[in-house]
């Protein structure tokens, strides 16, 4: 049978199906149910993390894939997937009233964000290596014809360059994924358990370790691990995939540079962001969102789940450059967003910027860090799709982007230019405002991390007069001053449509800004345990 | 040595092709049959004997076929895929004069790759070799008249002329060096022969079945070919012939090569080395390619290397099934990809990417499938592919002491990154590109896809999502065998 994340996605699959063959008029109620319906299970794991802390997986799931090569479907979350999928189903839910009124080909559009609802459930939810790969590389699919198909003028272009990198970049995690394998003896491996691991991981009923029996002395156990894909099963081998020589280095250091790559295409790490200014200024409005919202997010969960894990000892090394990476990000993207003139590309790289703390924080390695890093990445869904959003409801009335084609806008359109201000001061991190929490567990673990972590927080903290500048800059010319062109004073304020999915990400940004207690507990104790074995491993 | 009666060597497979073939030649000379299109129906009905012998009693034809894990195979897709271009055939809209023709030489094609596929002794294996050669010219050729097939199949005569010469020249000189004919003698005749003396001859008589798989630097006449011939003669020849030469080398390997000609490791590192050039090669020469079918050349120029770099790859059983799955994934995409751009092209030069421009809006579905296909052949999981691509770099990544491998391995996955570039580049133009050229109000409703051609269609469509995520697949082929 198969439980609710199985069909968090089979159940999108289905609707994409029933989008296809039904009436057009039904598609988009078939895309807001999907998308609903992963809100639902995502916002449920969120209360029950929150509620119950713990470090464990749940909703646990497997169904038979192969046994000869120990690959099974299987599903379960912690924390911070959890968090992703409330993410991934509520972008879903707005974009999809974003783009309502689709009226090119409203099947196939609302088809395929449902497919791509699928695929980025089953990378948050997938515990299996094999199916991590093939629900990332899934997500390329629906992408592209979204973008290509539905997007701008220079859509082809985008959409090409989009998938090229995307693609080019995460091709070796497929050689990483069977080096790993191969370098597994075939009737598996004896390890001994971290106590930190055993804490938090043995089920205490059964007295078993992700369904493997507890072997030794209680103080010291070992697990005898068979061969596959099991990410926890694999977590669990780190030290002897940091002892398998290859090419004049570790298989540990060459399966972290895999995964790098993948995910710092994906985040995106300044240099390999330059995809994405194009992809978001020729995306349409609700593909911007869910682009933003989750797709960027991939990169983060990436390195959660499999980057820092499975690699630890690697990371631990790498933490410094990656810290610079991040830290590069941060400036580079406030900066280059300081310079635009076409809204879509200022909010494309102030997202840029943004990801750029999560990445600093995930390098720093300490448990308030990531868990900084990942209730960081869920506000940016929602601050950058609420920025986007407002960028879609200018470009439908004004048919273009320019930062300074508006100016006065708050007389006729006052609703939007208090929403924009929200976003604006919500992107600027505003203490009170979702973006803060995690912006701020970020910078003073920064601080407090070994050298040179502190010397990043202090450079990172430029950026807060950065992004106050473009974004209170942007506020400024586009609502407040006079009404610079006559046309615009005819401009309607945002309908009842554009209320309907801007609303709830202004209310959540509130919300979260003023009580982000849920969020923080839902993640803290699986980041302390990744960050005490991190910290193990750099000892 | 005696040489037996001829259709007495068959194997019972074959012979129920040979039997189905003389049917459609006799059906050919009956007007009122003729003009009843029967022959691909001929042909099926052959296939579907064959597939039932195969199944019961494939036979070793008086010694000289093997009875082995990757003939099976080799021929079970070999039938699989006749009867699905035999159908195709069937829908195709060309005269009813031509349809025996490209029935007929559909069936002797797939006649000779079964005997290719299945042989044991040189003999059958050039012999096979021949016809494949020969059926294909005539399928290349048979375009009715036009030029540009012409041309192609004069190239295809010349290239493969040379390659089944150097061949025979090959096969004699191994036959002068060990006195016999048959496999298993001849390896146990060339453990005793000097290395200098073999070598010559094992690459000569390779050159037949490189030349088959398009591998650099025999794969000049792939690009041509596939531009030039009819769409459904390239979806045969390009895939039916892979298939009975990458079955032919992995059993050659099996008995000729013996460990005194060539190390084991230093074997598969030329084979690997091989396998490596061409898939880069292929994968950066597609780039540039501004034609649709010359991007599905390149890509089966480099799916041929990829089989190559299976086979290089020890153990035996393991190998066997990874190639077996990489060819019935590829055969399948391409097959389709080539009956979605028949229906897709629009007059002359009409797979040139900028032809094919907005025939994504005249035929959507059509569109989408081709994508599908494409996809595939790229390697995008959860596509069949992939999978397939997954198998031979879970051995080519096996041994982390071999270091050739694992660099041809590496290679493989850059050229797979590089390759999706192409592929990218028929999306693009069949999906995303506007339809700028002048509208035909005949062609503003295009002709319904014929039922066979949409059954082709649905069947490879079909295998590929289907077999994406059949890990069980490598397990269930390495069961297969004698």
């Amino acid at each position: 049978m198969i439980g609710p994340l199985g069909g968090c996605i089979v159940g999108p699959l289905l609707l994409a199906a029933a989008c296809l063959l039904l009436p057009s008029r039904l598609a988009r109620w078939f895309a807001l149910a999907g998308g609903l319906g992963v809100l639902g299970c995502g916002a449920l794991l969120v209360a029950d993390f929150a509620a119950r802390p713990g470090a464990d997986f749940r909703w646990l799931e497997q169904h038979d894939w192969s046994r000869a090569f120990g690959a099974a479907f299987t599903f379960g979350v912690d924390g911070p997937a959890a968090l992703m999928l409330l993410l991934a189903g509520l972008t879903t839910a707005i974009a999809t009233v974003a783009a309502w009124q689709q009226s090119d080909r409203p099947r196939l559009y609302h088809a395929l964000v449902l497919v791509l609802l699928a695929a980025l459930a089953a990378v948050f939810t997938a515990l299996d290596l094999l199916l991590f790969y093939v629900a990332w590389e899934a997500v390329l699919l629906p992408m592209l014809p979204l973008i290509g198909l539905f997007g701008g003028e220079q859509r082809r272009y985008a959409a090409t360059k989009f998938f090229v990198y995307t693609l080019a970049a995460s091709v070796m995690l497929l050689a990483v994924l069977l080096l790993l394998w191969n370098s597994q003896p075939a009737d598996g491996r004896s390890v001994a358990v971290p106590s930190v691991v055993a804490a938090a991981h043995v089920d205490p009923v059964h007295g078993t370790l992700h369904g493997l029996v507890l072997q030794g002395p209680a103080a010291a156990p070992r697990v005898h691990v068979p061969r596959g894909f099991d990410l926890r099963h694999l977590a669990l081998q780190a030290d002897a995939f940091a002892a398998v020589p290859l090419f004049g280095t570790t298989l540990a250091v060459l399966g972290l540079l895999a995964v790098l790559l993948a995910c710092l295409v994906k985040l995106p790490a300044v240099p390999l962001h330059t995809w994405l200014p194009h992809a978001h200024v020729q995306a349409p409005t609700a593909v911007s969102v869910l682009l933003a919202g989750v797709l960027l997010k991939l990169g983060v969960f990436g390195l959660w789940r499999i980057g820092l894990p499975l690699f630890p000892s690697a990371a631990a090394a790498a933490a410094p450059a990656l810290g610079a990476l991040g830290l590069a990000g941060i400036l580079w993207g406030a900066w280059a967003a300081l310079g635009q003139s076409d809204l879509k590309r200022l909010v494309a790289y102030a997202s840029v910027s943004h990801l750029g703390f999560c990445l600093l924080g995930l390098a720093s390695g300490t448990a308030a860090g990531i868990a900084g890093a990942l209730v960081f990445s869920f506000a940016h869904g929602l601050s950058s799709a609420l920025l986007f959003l407002l960028v879609g409801v200018l470009y439908d009335r004004a048919h273009h982007r320019r930062a300074d084609g508006f100016g006065g806008l708050a007389r006729p359109m006052p609703v939007f230019a208090w929403l924009l201000l929200l976003g604006a001061l919500a992107g600027a991190s505003l203490p009170a405002l979702a973006v803060f929490p995690g912006e701020f567990l970020v910078l003073t673990a920064s601080f407090t991390a070994a050298a040179p972590f502190p010397a990043f927080a202090a450079a990172a903290t430029l950026s807060g007069i950065l992004s106050a500048a473009y974004l209170l800059w942007t506020v400024k010319r586009v609502a407040y001053g006079p009404l610079r062109h006559g046309e615009q004073a005819a401009f309607g304020d945002c309908d009842g449509r554009e209320r309907a999915a801007l609303l709830p990400v202004a209310v959540l940004l509130v919300v979260f800004g003023l009580w982000p207690k849920p969020l923080v507990d839902a993640v803290r104790p699986a980041c302390e345990l990744l960050a005490a074995l991190l910290q193990g491993r750099s000892a | 040595m005696t040489l037996p009666a001829p259709l007495a060597a068959l194997p019972a497979p074959e012979l129920a092709l040979c039997v189905g073939l003389g049917a459609i030649l006799l059906a050919d000379l009956v007007p009122a049959l003729v003009a009843r299109r029967v022959a691909p129906w001929l042909g099926l009905a052959a296939c579907a004997a064959a597939g039932v012998c195969l199944a019961v009693a494939p036979g070793d034809g008086a010694g000289m076929f093997a009875v082995d894990a990757i003939g099976r195979l080799a021929r079970g897709l070999i039938l699989a895929l006749l009867a699905l271009q035999l159908l195709a055939a069937a829908g195709d809209r060309r005269p009813a004069r031509d349809v025996g023709v490209l029935a007929a030489a559909l069936v002797a094609l797939a006649l000779g790759a079964g005997v290719t596929a299945a042989a044991s002794h040189a003999l059958p294996l050039w012999l096979g070799l021949e016809l494949v050669a020969l059926s294909s010219y005539a399928l290349v050729a048979c375009g009715g008249g036009d030029r540009r097939a012409a041309e192609a199949g004069m190239k295809f005569v010349l290239f493969g002329g040379v390659a089944s010469a150097a061949m025979l020249f090959g096969l004699g000189h191994l036959y002068g060096a060990t006195g016999s004919l048959d496999f298993a003698s001849i390896g146990s005749g060339l453990a005793a022969a000097s290395a200098a003396a073999v070598a010559p001859a094992l690459l000569l008589a390779a050159a037949g079945i490189a030349y088959k798989l398009a591998l650099v630097p025999l794969h000049g006449y792939a690009p041509d070919v596939y531009q030039g011939a009819p769409p459904l003669a390239v979806a045969a020849v390009s895939t039916l012939p892979k298939v009975a030469a990458a079955a032919a080398l992995v059993r050659a390997l099996q008995f000729v090569v013996p460990p005194a000609v060539a190390a084991p490791a230093a074997l598969a590192a030329g084979l690997a080395l091989v396998a490596a050039t061409s898939l880069l090669f292929a994968s950066f020469t597609a780039l540039v390619q501004r034609c649709a079918r010359r991007i599905l050349a390149f890509s089966g120029i480099g799916h041929g290397a990829a089989v190559v770099l299976a086979a290089a790859c020890a153990p035996q059983r393991a190998a066997v099934a990874a190639i077996a799955f990489y060819l019935l994934a590829y055969t399948a995409a391409n097959t389709g990809a080539l009956v979605c751009l028949a229906l897709l092209e629009r007059g002359p030069r009409g797979s040139d990417l900028a032809a094919l421009a907005g025939s994504g809006r005249r035929r959507p579905w059509v569109a989408a499938l081709l994508c599908l296909f494409v996809a595939s052949l790229a390697g995008v999981p959860p596509l069949a592919g992939f999978l397939g691509k997954w198998g031979v770099l879970r051995l080519a990544f096996a041994d982390l002491g071999a270091p050739a491998l694992l660099a041809a391995a590496f290679a493989f996955v850059a050229a797979t990154a590089i390759a999706a570039w192409s592929y990218l580049l028929i999306v693009r133009a069949v999906l995303f590109a506007g339809d700028s050229g002048p509208t035909d109000p005949r062609e503003a409703a295009p002709l319904p896809v014929p039922l066979p051609t949409a059954v082709v269609l649905l069947l490879c469509a079909a295998a590929t999502c289907g077999l994406g995520l059949w890990l069980d697949g490598f397990t269930a082929f390495a069961a297969v065998g004698p």
